[in-house]
């Protein structure tokens, strides 16, 4: 716009006013097309990258593309976002963002302790078992379910009609990893997180007692103490439009910014980071231990499922350990400084 | 009803409405959101769309459909219960207190439907915001409200903030522009 250059849809230059008169003879436009980003597409996501010679971006996923397809593909008439995404700045550390939401459960007993007793979430007297993979590039996921639900193809807090729909739509160990989940969670390495869950009361007395939501949630470092999250909200397009919105509300109403979740994460993710950027701080390693004591299980409740696969009561820090690795190796090839520790500096 | 007591009792709602602004700004700035919510009505909504970026300059500026807050009368009564004395330990967002101010200027009054009792209001509002040692934020917006008359003076029934910016950047946003 700026000098008036126009490009055709591939990107080629092909207007240049004043070509003539301002620039060389011999200037070449083909020298000088926009930039290329190579896309792909993932059951209705839409992936960009700068590196035209990486992965694609089904070796990139690996052995996510299992768990991705999963929470993506179970709905035949796809899923829609809600309303435009929310954006809020966060004064943390890009890698806190993405590790409190789209990782940690440890802290919500804890951190979350207010709505926990205030009943919005996980009012359930059900001993939940959390089944966490630690996949392929840094990605992971974890599922809390409920095992004695009587119905392994349940969607609590789904509109029943579509639960015929979503299993029918994945494979029988696919349906079983994402029904009758509490809580589904986990991060696309390096920045991409998601959720699927249930809220048991956002404030709506006229709602039913369990509504489901999903949200995708990108954290943008913008400074080593600064990253903005951007939020979708996801529902299944063929949902009633009165459940649409009670799940919508949920989700603003906890791990939105203004929600009764978010504020207290972004609060301590602040304080973490700041905290952390202090130069004693700095001499020791942040510690990711739980879940150290764990063995990969083969199999789970008969099945073989992707990725090193964790069992426990909660989802403990082995995703966290799989996204600083990678990050590490990343961080250590691309010849920046190496620093002592798993995620021990605060870049 | 005399043109002139009909511009006596414009003239009186407009004070009202200046009037609850003034002292609603007191009740939020004091953490006291509990004598808040008894001066809104019963089926409050409180809602604050997405502001969306158009290149029409006379496009709407803000969401239909998304929304950075959409609260209830029942739902705003959960912030209240966080702070309850048994939970405020642990309402972290809202403990230190945030220190806000609530600037509210520029009202404008609609009395067109006053007959049955109801009154809009448009305003400006400006909130800083300080917390711990962190610079000073601001936030700013137009609020749209809407209240019931009643015996006990006005009651907030709905209010929309459109907001300026399109992405927070207060150290959270649980709190009511």
């Amino acid at each position: 716009m700026y000098h008036g250059w126009t490009y055709d849809t591939d990107g080629r230059l092909r207007g240049v006013p004043g070509l003539r008169q301002w620039y060389q003879p011999d200037f070449d436009r083909a020298q000088h097309s926009l930039r290329s980003a190579r896309v792909e597409v993932f059951h209705d996501l839409v992936f960009a990258t700068w590196q035209l010679d990486g992965p694609s971006l089904t070796d990139y996923l690996g052995d996510f593309a299992f768990y991705l397809e999963a929470l993506m593909a179970r709905s035949t008439a796809g899923w829609e976002v809600v309303g435009e995404p929310l954006r809020w700045v966060s004064q943390t550390n890009w890698k806190i963002s993405v590790e409190n939401f789209g990782m940690d459960s440890l802290h919500l007993g804890t951190l979350h302790e207010n709505p926990g007793r205030l009943g919005i979430f996980g009012g359930t007297d059900q001993e939940p078992l959390a089944i966490t993979s630690v996949c392929q590039n840094g990605h992971g996921i974890e599922a809390t379910k409920f095992m004695d639900s009587g119905d392994d193809r349940a969607f609590p807090g789904y509109p029943e009609e579509l639960w015929e729909d979503f299993v029918a739509n994945l494979s029988d160990d696919q349906a079983w990893f994402v029904a009758n989940n509490l809580v589904c969670k986990g991060n696309i390495f390096p920045n991409l997180s998601f959720i699927d869950l249930f809220h048991d009361y956002t404030g709506d007395p006229s709602t039913p007692p369990a509504v489901a939501a999903k949200m995708l949630r990108l954290v943008r470092p913008t400074g080593p103490l600064s990253s903005e999250v951007w939020m979708w909200i996801l529902v299944p397009r063929d949902a009633p439009e009165q459940w649409k919105r009670w799940s919508q509300e949920s989700l603003v109403r906890t791990l939105g910014v203004s929600g009764t979740f978010e504020p207290d994460d972004l609060e301590n993710t602040a304080a973490i980071s700041s905290a952390n950027s202090g130069s004693v701080a700095q001499r020791w390693n942040m510690l990711f231990l739980a879940g150290e004591h764990l063995k990969p299980s083969a199999t789970v409740e008969g099945r073989q499922l992707p990725g090193e696969v964790f069992v426990c009561s909660a989802n403990t820090e082995s995703m966290q350990r799989g996204f600083y690795r990678e990050w590490r190796t990343r961080m250590s090839s691309a010849a920046t400084p190496d620093r002592a520790g798993v995620g021990g500096d605060a870049s | 009803m005399t043109a002139s007591s009909n511009a006596r009792e414009d003239r009186a709602i407009r004070i009202a409405v200046e009037e609850f602004y003034a002292a609603e700004a007191e009740l939020l700035d004091s953490q006291n959101l509990n004598a808040w919510l008894a001066s809104v009505d019963d089926d409050f909504i409180y809602e604050v769309p997405v502001p969306v970026t158009r290149d029409d300059p006379r496009a709407p500026q803000h969401s239909t459909t998304g929304f950075l807050s959409r609260e209830t009368r029942d739902s705003i009564d959960l912030w209240v219960s966080r702070l309850s004395p048994a939970l405020v330990d642990a309402a972290y967002a809202e403990n230190p207190p945030v220190r806000t101010r609530h600037f509210v200027t520029n009202a404008r009054v609609s009395l067109n439907d006053s007959n049955d009792g109801e009154v809009t209001a448009k305003s400006n509002v400006l909130l800083t915001w300080g917390k711990w040692n962190a610079e000073m934020r601001f936030t700013a917006g137009e609020r749209h409200d809407s209240f019931r008359v009643t015996n006990d003076g006005l009651r907030l029934r709905r209010r929309r903030v459109l907001l300026d910016t399109n992405v927070v950047r207060l150290g959270h946003f649980r709190i009511i522009l």
